[in-house]
Formats: C-alpha cells, structure tokens, sequence
C-alpha cells in the first residue's frame, strides 16, 4: 500500500487500524534490523522496535508530510535508539561523551542470535570501536544501502559531515582488521 | 549490502525454507526443440564458412596495397616514358586529406548563409574575449576553473578522493563479510505484531482487535481498571492532605512576614535555579545579554581551536 494511502487511511477512525496493519506489514522489519544493528541484543531491540511503533501510532496523525513516511520512521526509530543506548551506558556508569561502543561488547559476546561467522563477528566488533553515531551513520550507508541524502534528512546533520564520518568509520575498521588478523 | 532476512518462513539460521527450492523460471513454449535446431544450424554455418573461404583476403593484403599501387604506378610511367614521382608519404595522408578536402569544399558553400558584416565584427569579437580570459586570469581562485568555463567548489577534489576511498573500502570489505550475522527467533515478526497492538489498544482503548476472545479481553481490562481505581483514591487523599499542610503553612508564614523583600536578597544560585526550572528556550536571547564577558574576550567559543573543532564534529555530529 502506497504510504500516502497508508496516510490517508489513519486519519479516519474506521481504517486507522488496518493503516497501521499495513504499515507494520511494510516497515516493521526495516525498522527492526536498524534498531538491532544499533542495539546487537534482539532483546533490547524487541523493546525498542515496539516503543517506536506505538510512538508511531500516537504521532502518526501529526505527521506533516514534509518528508517520506520512512524518513519520519527512520527518524523515530534512530533517536529511540540512541535514547536507548545512552540509558544504558548511564545504568553501567559510563560517559555520555564516551568514543565507542565497547558497553555493547557483552551483548554480542552473549551470541543470542547471531549466526555469523569470524569475518562477520569481527566486523561487529570493529564497529563496536566507533562512537554510536558514527556506527549509526555506517549501518545505513553499508548495511542499509541509504543515500546520504537521505541519511542527512533522518539524523539532520550535512551531507558534507555524513561523508566524513563515513570515511573515517571505514578507515577505522580497515585498520581494525589490518590490527586484528 | 542485503539484508540477511533468514525470519522468514519460520525459517532460523542459515537454512532455505522448502518454498524458495522451487524453480520460479519460466521459458517460452518448445524452447529446447528449437534450441536443438538452432545449434545444428550453426554449426553448419561455421563449418562450411571454413572450407569454401567466404570472403577472405591474403594475409598483410591492406599493407602491401600501398607498395604495390607504387610500383604499379613506376612501371606505368615507365612504360610512357614518363617519370611519375609521389611525395613522401602520400598514401598514408591521402585518407586525411580526402576528408579535409570535403570539409573545405563544404565550406565554400556555406558562406552566402554568413551575415554581411560577419567578418568585420568576427575580430572585435576575438578581441573581445582575449581581454576576457586576461581578467579571468586574473581573478583569485575561490573555484577552480578548466578551460571550458567550468567550476567546481572548492576543495571538491579533495573531498571526493576520501569518497572514492572509502567506496573502495567499503567494497573490498563486503567482498570479505557478506552479512551482519544477526538472526531472530522464529515467528518473531508474527509476535511482535501482536504485541504492539496490544499496548497500542491499552493506550487507546480501541475496540479489541486482536485474535484473543473478546471475554478475555475484557477481563484483562476489568482487572486492571480495579487497580487503578485503588491506586487513584490513594493519590488523591494524598495529595489532598498535602495541599492542607502546604495551605496551614502559608498561612502562619504570611502572619510573621512583616518586612519587605527585594530580588538582591535572594541568593543569586536560588534565581538560577529557578530560572532554569521555569524557562522557555526563546527565553536564552535575554540572558545572553545578561551574561558577564570580560571586555578582552571576543565572544563564547573563540578560544577553541578550529582543527580541534572539526575534529570533534568529525567524530560525534
């Protein structure tokens, strides 16, 4: 269904529920494997994806249409996660204004969930060397294939300063791999 | 990079699910009758094309052309008596000048087309755009400029070349890791639909539409309303009784409160306190009026140094 439908169909009572089915239905698990990649505990991410989805059911009505529907989703859904993942450093006593993701580490070492084999457990543990934005800026360029635009218009940050944070991620885990054989 | 969606189909780890072993191709009808036919044909087709010859030439027949025409010519003139010389490299160039001479004669019959006074202006014109290209020269770079007139901004090269590095790095990187590795429990995704409608109908209380009969429903929710009518009328005598201590306390404060007050004898950290509790963010314009700046300072954030500025955006946005 076209999200404009979609749209369309929330703003009346009748349909609202069978607009929200189809917009669980279109991006639930997009917005899933964002969060997770964040997140890496399917757990916390289960947490995490059903608090945006009801934040999306309670908002949906404001929205303005000033941008795409998954621009505004993936918005939600990225400051749901840094919310997330700065509470969580706070309950482990860890600086806000800490470079790297290194709190998750348990998290992936825990292996619920997660299939991969050496290659892939590294590259998550390189990315785990990264400040959390900058990992997020990473996953929706590499993972999710997003333009920076695009990026740009979910995180609000130039498309001039995406780049660079982008090329340095990537310098990062190259020396991370290169420093890890 | 795709995603490694392996949840579906109830499908966990790395294992296909029977339904994606079907072949979904399709083919139009006799495909491998004719494909026989075709193969067959063309096979004749070369082989034959091997013993009659075709249309091919001796080998080197293109370069010896060239010679031959010469000597063809030396023996003609000498049969004449004539002594027919051609210049150096003649029938190398003779292709070129062929064309240029097309060209020219093309040329030739354009000009009734040219305005009348074409050629007298032609030269200001050229005039026109040396001085042009002086003053272009002369201009500071903020852009660079190739000879077409073209820009770009500045330090765009630059830039670039990081892009075109990190796509390599991106790229030798996908080639060593196809995935990100991460799975789900199987039949998550139908779970989580149900789970979030059910919160969503708690806050909304939205006709249940959830598989669960309609009794349970209701009964989930009568539970849970008796809780919450408990929970309201403590929060109420509380607050209640609150109010009455707070009202008493007022009341024998403002008896014994004879002398005047002024806004100097309130500690400026209690003014502080309260402002920032009870401010509104277009509210910061008239306390940076009010914020005390040593007169040598030239202004918030000046101390900072810009290589270390741009390394802390770099790095956290």
């Amino acid at each position: 269904m076209e999200d404009s439908l979609i749209i369309a169909k929330f703003a009346t009572e009748e349909t609202r529920e069978e607009a929200f089915r189809e917009l669980l239905k279109k991006y639930q698990q997009k917005i899933y494997w964002h969060v997770r990649r964040m997140v890496i505990s399917h757990d916390d991410a289960d947490d995490v994806v059903q608090d945006i989805f009801i934040k999306v059911w309670r908002n949906l009505h404001k929205f303005r249409e000033d941008s795409q529907l998954y621009t505004w989703l993936y918005r939600i859904a990225t400051n749901e996660c840094i919310t997330f993942l700065n509470k969580k450093k706070q309950k482990q006593n860890i600086s806000l204004d800490d470079e790297n993701s290194a709190y998750l580490s348990d998290s992936l070492a825990d292996g619920a969930y997660f299939s991969g084999d050496k290659a892939q457990m590294k590259l998550q543990q390189a990315l785990l060397t990264l400040p959390d934005k900058q990992r997020l800026v990473f996953n929706m360029k590499y993972f999710e294939d997003l333009k920076y635009d695009e990026i740009s218009d979910i995180v609000g940050t130039s498309v001039g300063a995406l780049k660079a944070s982008y090329h340095l991620a990537v310098k990062k885990i190259e020396k991370f791999f290169a420093t890890n054989d | 990079m795709k995603e490694n969606n392996t949840y579906r189909n109830h499908a966990g780890g790395s294992e296909l699910p029977q339904s994606l072993r079907v072949n979904p191709f399709t083919l139009p009808d006799n495909y491998f009758e004719e494909l026989e036919k075709k193969t067959l044909w063309a096979i004749q087709f070369s082989s034959k094309e091997d013993e009659t010859g075709g249309f091919i030439v001796p080998s080197d027949f293109f370069k010896e052309q060239a010679e031959q025409i010469k000597k063809q010519v030396a023996i003609d003139a000498g049969s004449k008596g004539i002594n027919f010389t051609v210049p150096e490299g003649y029938f190398s160039n003779s292709a070129d000048q062929l064309i240029a001479q097309t060209k020219l004669d093309r040329v030739g019959t354009l000009t009734p087309d040219l305005p009348s006074d074409y050629f007298d202006k032609l030269s200001a014109r050229i005039i026109d755009r040396v001085e042009k290209e002086k003053s272009v020269s002369v201009l500071p770079h903020s852009t660079s400029r190739n000879e077409d007139g073209f820009t770009v901004p500045s330090g765009y090269f630059d830039a670039t070349m990081d892009e075109i590095l990190s796509t390599i790095g991106s790229e030798d990187l996908k080639a060593k890791v196809g995935a990100d590795g991460f799975v789900v429990p199987e039949a998550y995704f139908q779970s989580l639909n149900r789970d979030i409608f059910e919160h969503v109908l708690e806050e909304d209380k939205v006709i249940p539409f959830s598989p669960e009969p309609l009794q349970a429903v209701r009964r989930k929710k009568q539970d849970k309303t008796k809780i919450f009518t408990w929970l309201g009328s403590s929060a109420a005598a509380c607050a209640a009784i609150f109010i009455g201590i707070n009202f008493y306390q007022q009341e024998a404060s403002q008896r014994h409160f004879n002398e005047t007050m002024t806004l100097q004898d309130i500690p400026e950290e209690e003014i502080i306190n309260y402002l920032s509790s009870n401010s509104d963010p277009s509210d910061l314009d008239y306390y940076v009026e009010y914020i005390y700046q040593p007169e040598e300072s030239k202004g918030i954030g000046s101390g900072i140094d810009a290589e270390d500025l741009e390394e802390y955006l770099n790095y956290t946005l």
